[in-house]
């Protein structure tokens, strides 16, 4: 593709802060194409549109990681994180980037304009389809730590976790897919609640959504990097067995680096749940935003 | 109701100053962990990562409570505000016992121990005749009543592992004058602790009433974020300094 040959090879492992730019970029770029293209239904295209931009540009990285993997005598977690530190870096400010177009675009854009552009993502909202849970609405007033939550939490954002590995697994870099999905996701559904619950209550939409994105933010990302984790693990095991001669000592080193780094996945996904679990307990004012919201989208309807 | 119109004005001061001190911890970190090739110790490292972690937790804390005040028109009880101000506090007992650690470990001895047993003595014993003869906490409930003693405590920790820091003084060569500002900025928020716990734990943050209480408390965390902005500005010139030489 020609957008690739903008950027250096090696831009995005040294500079990993400029992917938000990238993101930004191309999900724009998503966004228009599929509109045009596609506009009886643009949602899932954008997506896959963003996510086929972004393909080569992993592709390059993952390649270049593989191969410092391949290279490494020993085992150590702090040779592993070092080396896999720009990666998950890369995939936070892409997965921002992303988010942010979408938040951006939901709170500015006309609400059939919305319902339109961002009708999958908007289902999600009312319990359909596949997503991570970082925009649960269950209500579990009056307990310290609600478990039955943060079992269900952890159990469909494993399912998450899980499908981010297969993908990058069977198709190298595909978990792209999924997480460029979970980031528009979370970013319509962020800007439709402030934008539904500034109209209910006529405060600010930009404070609204300021106070959201704070709010979920800590568990938002903790489980963002599970699902990076994941793909990361997947997609360089994919590579190891393509690129390294099978049950060598190379393979079987690069293999046990991303088994620990899938494992350091699950640990930020329970971490994930864990903190979300408590927020929706004990975060009143994210719960008022909610009921503002539902109460705007039930008189809309 | 003349300290009442004064509230936002300090809301927004602490907001300028906390994002001021978080953003410049930022920096100074970024650019400490670029000259990490050049054979800088790893504790240190370790200590200024948290640090920053830390003031950023506190920052975005800060931006929390001041979005929810300007929306709400009233300040959060327990809410997300407290979620950034117990983790950050938590970062940064970890930075200054880390440092304090090390300091003990590579230069201390018997008098410098016993001095800060003494220093850390007087600082709980304040504490405690707070916690003791302000009986505040009646009423309220089990959240409120676990920050109610938390925040004063883990100011009080924090500023007795960063006394080290004094008490090392002639041992600490690069970075003495932007440390020193970082402990009497905790001293700056201990106080502000103590008078924000009273003001909200008296109610008065329910009932709308700011108050000599509430202004004190805020003109703490004022200069409090001042100083670490400053402190970080310090540290982050003399690095740069010593990058040219």
């Amino acid at each position: 593709m020609v957008l690739e040959h903008l950027f250096p090879e090696d831009w995005l492992e040294y500079r990993t802060r400029y992917s938000f730019i990238l993101g930004v970029i191309y999900s724009v770029i998503g966004l228009v194409i599929a509109s045009f293209l596609f506009p009886g239904d643009p949602a899932l295209v954008a997506v896959a549109f963003t996510s086929m931009l972004l393909l080569p540009e992993l592709y390059k990285i993952f390649s270049i990681e593989e191969r410092q993997e391949g290279s490494e005598k020993n085992f150590s977690v702090k040779k592993l994180w070092m080396d896999d530190i720009n990666i998950v870096k890369t995939y936070i400010f892409l997965f921002l980037g992303i988010l942010m177009v979408y938040s951006i675009a939901t709170l500015l854009l006309p609400n059939v304009q919305n319902n339109n552009l961002f009708r999958e993502q908007l289902e999600i909202r009312f319990g359909q389809g596949f997503s991570g849970q970082a925009v649960s609405l269950q209500d579990t007033i009056g307990t310290i730590f609600p478990l039955e939550l943060f079992w269900s939490l952890l159990s469909n954002n494993f399912l998450v976790l899980l499908a981010c590995f297969i993908l990058a697994l069977l198709s190298g870099d595909g978990a792209i897919f999924l997480i460029t999905w979970n980031a528009s996701v979370w970013g319509t559904i962020f800007g439709i609640t402030a934008k539904l619950a500034g109209a209910f209550s006529g405060q600010s939409i930009f404070a609204l959504f300021g106070i959201i994105m704070l709010v979920v933010f800590p568990h938002m990302m903790l489980e963002a990097i599970s699902y990076f984790l994941a793909a990361i693990a997947g997609s360089i095991i994919s590579k190891d067995v393509i690129l390294e001669e099978f049950a060598s000592d190379r393979f079987w080193s690069v293999f046990n680096f991303n088994l620990y780094l899938l494992l350091a996945g699950l640990v930020f996904l329970v971490l994930g749940a864990g903190v979300e679990a408590f927020v929706l307990e004990h975060v009143d004012v994210y719960r008022e935003i909610i009921e503002m919201s539902v109460n705007a989208a039930s008189q809309i309807l | 109701m003349a300290f009442e119109s004064l509230q936002i004005v300090f809301s927004t001061l602490i907001l300028i100053c906390a994002g001021a001190a978080a953003i410049l911890g930022g920096m100074f970190v970024s650019k400490l962990f670029k000259k990490k090739s050049q054979g800088l110790n790893g504790i240190i490292l370790f200590t200024f990562a948290f640090l920053a972690i830390g003031y950023i937790c506190l920052a975005l804390g800060e931006l929390t409570r001041y979005l929810i005040f300007s929306v709400f028109q009233q300040p959060p009880a327990v809410s997300m505000p407290d979620f950034y101000w117990v983790f950050g506090s938590i970062s940064l007992l970890i930075a200054y016992t880390t440092l304090a650690v090390h300091l003990h470990k590579n230069h201390g001895d018997s008098n410098k121990s016993i001095l800060l047993l003494f220093l850390g003595a007087v600082v709980f014993g304040v504490l405690f005749f707070y916690f003791y003869s302000l009986d505040f906490f009646s009423g309220t409930d089990i959240g409120e009543k676990f920050l109610g003693y938390f925040y004063p405590t883990i100011s009080s920790l924090v500023l007795i592992a960063s006394l080290n820091i004094y008490l090392f003084m002639d041992k600490i060569s690069t970075f003495k004058a932007g440390l020193s500002f970082l402990v009497t900025a905790n001293i700056s928020t201990l106080l502000g602790d103590m008078l924000y716990n009273y003001y909200n734990f008296q109610d008065f943050a329910a009932q709308g009433i700011y108050g000599l209480v509430g202004m004190g408390a805020d003109i703490f965390y004022v200069i409090g974020y001042s100083l670490y902005a400053i402190a970080f500005l310090a540290l982050y010139l003399k690095l740069k300094e010593l990058h040219e030489d």
